[in-house]
C-alpha cells in the first residue's frame, strides 16, 4: 500500500463505505464555487444522510479544523488516519472528539472504526438540504456513468 | 466627508462604477492600465459627473523590482511607458537602481512622468470626449486634468540592489523637481509615500523616513505600506496610525491610503486619512513584490467587513437567516439559492459597492470613537454569537471559539489600537 499521501488513502476508505451501501464521491466541492473539498463524502442510498470524512496522515488540528467545517452540512464526521496516527489521536483527543462528535477511521491494509461518530451538534438542516442537490446531481452523472 | 476612490484594475469595474456613480468620490487608473485600454478608459472618465476626479497612478516602481520587471518586460504597455518616462532601462540596465541613478537621470524620469499626466492622458481624454457624446455618454463637464499629479516613486526598502536611503532620495528629489515643474500651473501634486512593510519594525527608519516627507513641498500625501494587510496584519496598523498621527500633525495636508479597507474608513473618521483608494472586492492592500493573480468570487461580509467564501457565508447566514444581507443585490437571493450570487459577479462586485458605502455612511454619522469600538464589538458578539449559536458542551463552544478566530481576531485588534490611540487622534471631525 502506497502510504505516503493522503489521497491513495482514499479508495480504501471509499471501498469502506461502499461495502455499508452507500454513495461516495472523492474531492467533493459542496458548492459549484468552493475553494474547500472534502475528501470523501458518503450519501446513503436514499440520499438523506450525508457523511463527510478528513483523510490526514498527521496533524491532528488542521483536520480538526476541517472536520468541524463539515459539520455544518453533514450528519455525522469522520477523521480519518494510518492506523499508528489514529490510535494517538483517540487516546490523546478523547475529550474532544466525544465533544464534537466525530467518529474516527483507522487505516492500515483495510479501514476499521475506532470510534464511532454522534450526530453533528452543528448540523445546519437547510445547508444539508442545499448540498443534497449537488450530491444527487452528481450521483445521477456517476450512476449514468457506471 | 471620506472621499472614496475605486480603482480600476479590470475593464468590468468601470460598467459597475457607471451604475453607481453616487457611491464614490473619484477613481485612481494605473498608468499601464491606462495605456493598455485608453480608449476605453479615456471614455469612461470623459463620462464621469464634473463632481467626480480621477487620479493616474504612474507605477513607476514597477521598474524597479527585479523580478517584476522582468515579468512585465514582454507587455505591450512596458515599452510605451518605458518610453514615455524617459526611464533609463536598457539590456545593460534591466531595471531602475536608484544608486545607478544621477540626479539629471531622477530630473528627467520625473518630466516624463509628470507630462505623461498632465498631457498625455488629458489629450486622450479630450479626444474621448467627442467620443463620448458620438456614444451617448451622459456628459456634463468633466475635468480632462487629474485631481492630482503624482511625482514619481519607488518602493522605500532596503533591498539587495540599494538601501532603504537611495529610494527615499530618488522620491524626495522626484518631489522637488515635479514642485519646480509645476510652479506656476494650477495642477497639484501628491506625493506617494511608498514603504515596504518590514521597515515598519524599525523605528528610527520609518521617523526618518516621515521627516523627509513632512519637509517636501506637495498639496497632499498618498500612502502606502506595501504588502499590509488591515485584516490579517492587524498587530502593524499601530505603526501606521502612529505615521498618519505625525504627518498630519506637521503638514495639516491631506492623506489618501492608497490600498485600504474599512479600518482605513475607521481612520478618515478620525480624521487621520482624508480618502481610501481599493478597487471593486480587490487590492484593499497590495505588495509591490508579488504579482496580483485572478481572485474567484469572494463575498464582502458586512458584519466581518472582511471577504468570505461562498460557503463560509453560507454557514453564516444559514446559521442566522436574520442576519442575512439585505441590500437590493442580496435580496434577489434566497437563502435556498444563495450561493448562485457566486455565478453572478455583477451581483458580488454590486453588493460590495452598496456595502461599503453604507459601512462609510455610517462611520460620518458617528461622532466618538467609543461609538465606533461599540459598533466593532457589536459586529465581533455578533459574529462569535451566530458561530457557537448550536448548543453544544463548554469545551466544544470554546473550540469553535478558537477555530473561527480568524473570522474576528481583526476586529478585536482594531479595538485595542482606537483604545489605546493617542488622546488628540480621537477627536472626530467630519
Amino acid at each position: 500500500m502506497k502510504r505516503f499521501k493522503e489521497p491513495n488513502l482514499y479508495p480504501l476508505i471509499s471501498k469502506y463505505f461502499q461495502n455499508k451501501d452507500f454513495y461516495t464521491l472523492t474531492n467533493f466541492r459542496p458548492f459549484e464555487k468552493s475553494y474547500s473539498r472534502v475528501d470523501i463524502l458518503a450519501v446513503d442510498k436514499t440520499l438523506s444522510k450525508i457523511i463527510s470524512v478528513e483523510v490526514k496522515l498527521n496533524n491532528f488540528s488542521k483536520a480538526l479544523k476541517q472536520a468541524i467545517a463539515r459539520s455544518f452540512f453533514s450528519d455525522y464526521v469522520y477523521l480519518a488516519f494510518p492506523s499508528k496516527y489514529a490510535k494517538t489521536v483517540l487516546n490523546k483527543y478523547s475529550q474532544i472528539l466525544n465533544c464534537t462528535n466525530i467518529g474516527i477511521l483507522s487505516i492500515n491494509k483495510y479501514v476499521s472504526e475506532l470510534k464511532p461518530p454522534g450526530p453533528s451538534p452543528l448540523l445546519i438542516p437547510d445547508l444539508k438540504n442545499l448540498i443534497l442537490t449537488t450530491i444527487k446531481r452528481k450521483v445521477s452523472i456517476t450512476d449514468k456513468c457506471g | 466627508m471620506i472621499k472614496l476612490y475605486y480603482r480600476i484594475g479590470l475593464m468590468r469595474d468601470k460598467d459597475i462604477l457607471k451604475n453607481n456613480l453616487d457611491k464614490f468620490n473619484g477613481i485612481i487608473i494605473d498608468a499601464h492600465v491606462f495605456e493598455t485600454f485608453k480608449n476605453s478608459l479615456s471614455a469612461f472618465i470623459a463620462s464621469l459627473p464634473p463632481s467626480h476626479t480621477f487620479l493616474i497612478d504612474p507605477v513607476t516602481y514597477r521598474f524597479s523590482i527585479p523580478e517584476i520587471t522582468l515579468h512585465y518586460s514582454k507587455k505591450p504597455w512596458f515599452a510605451k511607458l518605458l518610453e514615455r518616462y524617459n526611464l533609463p532601462i536598457s539590456e545593460e540596465d534591466p531595471y531602475l537602481n536608484p544608486l545607478s541613478l544621477s540626479d539629471s537621470d531622477i530630473k528627467d524620469i520625473t518630466d516624463g512622468v509628470i507630462k505623461y499626466q498632465k498631457k498625455i492622458v488629458p489629450a486622450n481624454i479630450q479626444n474621448a470626449l467627442g467620443l463620448a457624446a458620438f456614444f451617448e455618454h451622459p456628459i456634463g463637464t468633466p475635468s480632462t486634468t487629474p485631481e492630482y499629479i503624482i511625482p514619481p516613486y519607488l518602493i522605500i526598502d532596503d533591498s539587495e540592489l540599494a538601501p532603504y536611503s537611495e529610494y527615499l532620495k530618488f522620491n524626495i528629489k522626484a518631489i522637488k523637481h515635479a514642485n519646480s515643474l509645476l510652479k506656476n500651473s494650477p495642477h497639484k501634486i501628491l506625493s506617494i509615500i511608498p514603504i515596504s512593510k518590514p521597515l515598519l519594525l524599525d523605528e528610527v527608519v520609518i521617523s526618518k523616513i516621515i521627516d523627509e516627507y513632512t519637509k517636501v513641498k506637495t498639496d497632499a500625501f498618498g500612502i502606502w505600506i506595501s504588502g499590509l494587510n488591515e485584516i490579517t496584519e492587524a498587530r502593524l496598523l499601530t505603526i501606521l496610525v502612529a505615521i498618519l498621527h505625525k504627518l498630519k500633525e506637521s503638514t495639516k495636508k491631506p492623506i489618501i491610503n492608497l490600498y485600504g479597507g474599512f479600518f482605513s474608513l475607521i481612520l478618515s473618521s478620525l480624521n487621520l486619512l482624508d480618502g481610501v483608494a481599493h478597487g471593486i472586492g480587490y487590492a484593499e492592500s497590495r505588495n509591490a513584490y508579488e504579482l496580483p493573480g485572478p481572485l474567484g468570487p469572494r463575498y464582502y461580509n458586512p458584519i466581518t467587513h472582511n471577504f468570505e467564501t461562498i460557503e463560509g457565508i453560507l454557514t453564516i447566514y444559514m446559521n442566522d437567516p436574520s442576519v442575512k444581507c439585505k441590500c437590493p443585490y442580496c435580496k434577489k437571493y434566497d437563502l435556498k439559492n444563495f450561493e448562485n450570487i457566486a455565478n453572478n459577479l455583477n451581483d458580488l462586485l454590486n453588493h460590495f459597492i452598496y456595502t461599503r458605502t453604507a459601512e462609510k455612511e455610517k462611520l460620518e454619522k458617528i461622532s466618538s470613537i467609543n461609538d465606533i469600538i461599540s459598533l466593532l464589538e457589536n459586529d465581533k458578539n455578533k459574529i462569535i454569537n451566530i458561530l457557537t449559536k448550536r448548543k453544544t458542551p463548554p469545551l466544544f463552544t470554546a473550540l469553535l471559539k478558537k477555530i473561527y478566530e480568524p473570522k474576528y481576531a481583526h476586529l478585536e485588534s482594531w479595538i485595542l489600537i482606537l483604545k489605546n490611540l493617542p488622546p488628540a487622534t480621537k477627536k472626530i471631525i467630519h
